[in-house]
């Protein structure tokens, strides 16, 4: 048989090169960017990580974000679907990340999670201190971005938010300062842009945030008519306008944001109470936008508290019906109905133990790159 | 070849006669043909005595290789569905993907040509044998091995993240 010296793989056709790659796990489609430059520009095409991303099952991972002195980790992406009691966690080396985010005495962490979506993570600096950039990575693929610093940098922010508008394809950070002026910067463009908007009526926020059905939502102290009230504060990605939620009437009464922390179950808005000293009751809006619909459904026993409760956005995740996985005093699979939890192993390629470092968060793996954005 | 008309035996089988791009022809049982989607879709436009189809995109050596696939699952199908009928035991799908599994270990170019074929002719068990047997030869494999094994040349782009 003559032997053909060519290379076939670039002459098959698209839908099959995208079937080929969607049946390896995910580390390996990244790695198989390094193969040659045709390869790499397919896979890091914005259509077929987009593409990939929407069609194959969401795969859950978890990055441990250490500081200045700490190794980071993300785990092998397909561990959790599989329930493993023994998880690998590879090294995670974020190139200028350990630059722009100090840790000054050793313990206070100076960083913080802006928020998730399509496998990208967005970071900033927390609130005070706010001369460091928005840093934007996929933890699987170690693609990063840095951005541009916003002209009114130093004024301190409340908020921050990262999301994805997925008619127009953008992600956009937003910060929310503390004179109540907006900014936003879209990923792809080169500078910070202000919002017209009336957040007047807003006097503090709470880290803790959820995006969900195209909308960031944090949980905010306000003042209607004179009286001190907290509310859900929603801001659409796509229309950059905000809208108010009301809470569940939580049994304790009156408690300032801080009080709260929001999260996402089962493509589901969830608002949880994080009193230190009794069960976490957790109420989930089962009708999004429909207030009648909130209903207090899980309830996670004292003991399962995830360490960092007050700014431990990304500390839960649904994995399956019923089943989550979740920062708790390590990390594991708690089961809704039964209320067990399975802590895993988390391990090195060494194979030695894993610890909590700075910042635990659960991210859906993906091959999205932060830097090639929209068509081109 | 034709069948005497001894009333005895088995009614003969309908064939369909299919042709290589390089001019072969291959007759084939009919339901063997029409494990390919494309030839089924066809068969049941045209006209009945038609039974020849021109395949300007399978060389006969392909040919010859997707026949004995469809030829193999048409006759396990047979004989599963036969033992689940009688209700005996039957290792017959173990025996089918090990059949397969050895079918498709096959050099690259090969394996190219069945995955093109069996795109072409929409044979859907068949084209997913062949997909997932590329992505085995993937997985596993440093990006300098998968060059090697689809001959994919190094236009040196390099891992900027990479440990030295």
């Amino acid at each position: 048989m003559e032997f053909k010296k060519e290379d076939l793989f670039s002459k098959l056709p698209i839908d099959i090169v995208f079937d080929i790659l969607s049946r390896l796990p995910l580390k390996t489609i990244s790695q198989c960017r390094w193969v040659s430059k045709t390869w790499y520009s397919f896979i890091q095409h914005p259509p077929f990580t987009q593409l990939h991303f929407t069609r194959t099952t969401p795969i859950p991972c978890a990055a441990f974000i250490g500081g200045r002195y700490s190794q980071s980790y993300v785990t092998d992406p397909e561990c959790f679907l599989n329930s493993k009691k023994r998880v690998t966690a590879y090294d995670l080396e974020l190139k200028e990340f350990k630059d722009n985010f100090r840790v000054p005495n050793g313990s206070w962490i100076c960083f913080d999670v802006v928020g998730t979506v399509n496998g990208l993570i967005c970071f900033s600096e927390m609130g005070n201190y706010c001369s460091s950039p928005y840093y934007i990575c996929n933890p699987i693929t170690l693609d990063y971005v840095i951005l541009p610093r916003s002209p009114m940098i130093c004024y301190g922010h409340m908020a921050s938010g990262f999301g994805f508008d997925s008619v127009s394809n953008q992600y956009k950070v937003f910060r929310i300062l503390r004179s109540n002026e907006v900014e936003v910067f879209t990923l792809g463009s080169d500078c910070w842009r202000p919002i017209r908007t009336n957040t007047s009526f807003i006097r503090s926020m709470n880290r803790s945030h959820a995006l969900l059905n195209g909308c960031i939502h944090w949980v905010a102290d306000s003042r209607v008519d004179g009286k001190a009230c907290t509310v859900i504060l929603s801001l659409n990605v796509a229309t950059e306008e905000f809208s108010i939620i009301q809470m569940p009437s939580i049994s304790n009464g009156f408690k300032r944001s801080s009080s709260y922390e929001l999260m996402v179950l089962g493509e589901r808005l969830c608002v949880s109470l994080c009193d230190t000293r009794a069960d976490r009751e957790t109420w989930v809006m089962k009708e999004y936008g429909k207030l009648g619909s909130w209903t207090e459904e899980y309830i996670f026993p004292q003991e399962f508290y995830p360490r960092l409760s007050h700014r431990c956005s990304h500390g839960i995740m649904e994995i399956r019906n019923n089943e989550l996985v979740m920062f708790s005093k390590a990390l594991g699979y708690y089961h809704c109905e039964n209320k067990t939890f399975n802590p895993a192993k988390v391990v090195d390629v060494q194979g030695c133990g894993v610890g909590m470092t700075d910042f635990q968060i659960f991210f859906t793996g993906s091959l999205v790159s932060p830097r090639i954005i929209g068509d081109n | 070849m034709k069948d005497s008309f001894n009333p005895s035996i088995e009614p003969p089988k309908k064939t369909v006669t299919l042709v290589s791009s390089d001019g072969y022809d291959f007759e084939v049982e009919e339901e063997v043909a029409l494990e390919s989607q494309v030839i089924k879709d066809g068969f049941e436009d045209k006209a009945v005595d038609d039974r020849e189809y021109l395949l300007f995109n399978v060389h006969s050596d392909t040919l010859e290789l997707i026949i004995k696939y469809c030829e193999k699952h048409v006759s396990s199908r047979k004989s599963i569905s036969a033992a689940a009928a009688s209700s005996s035991s039957s290792n017959g799908e173990e025996a089918l993907k090990e059949w397969d599994e050895h079918f498709i270990s096959v050099d690259t170019n090969t394996l190219y040509d069945i995955l093109m074929a069996a795109d072409y002719l929409n044979i859907k068990s068949l084209l997913d044998l062949a997909i997932q047997k590329v992505a085995d030869t993937i997985h596993g494999r440093s990006p300098e091995q998968i060059r090697k094994k689809f001959n994919i040349e190094n236009d040196s782009i390099i891992d900027p993240w990479a440990s030295e």
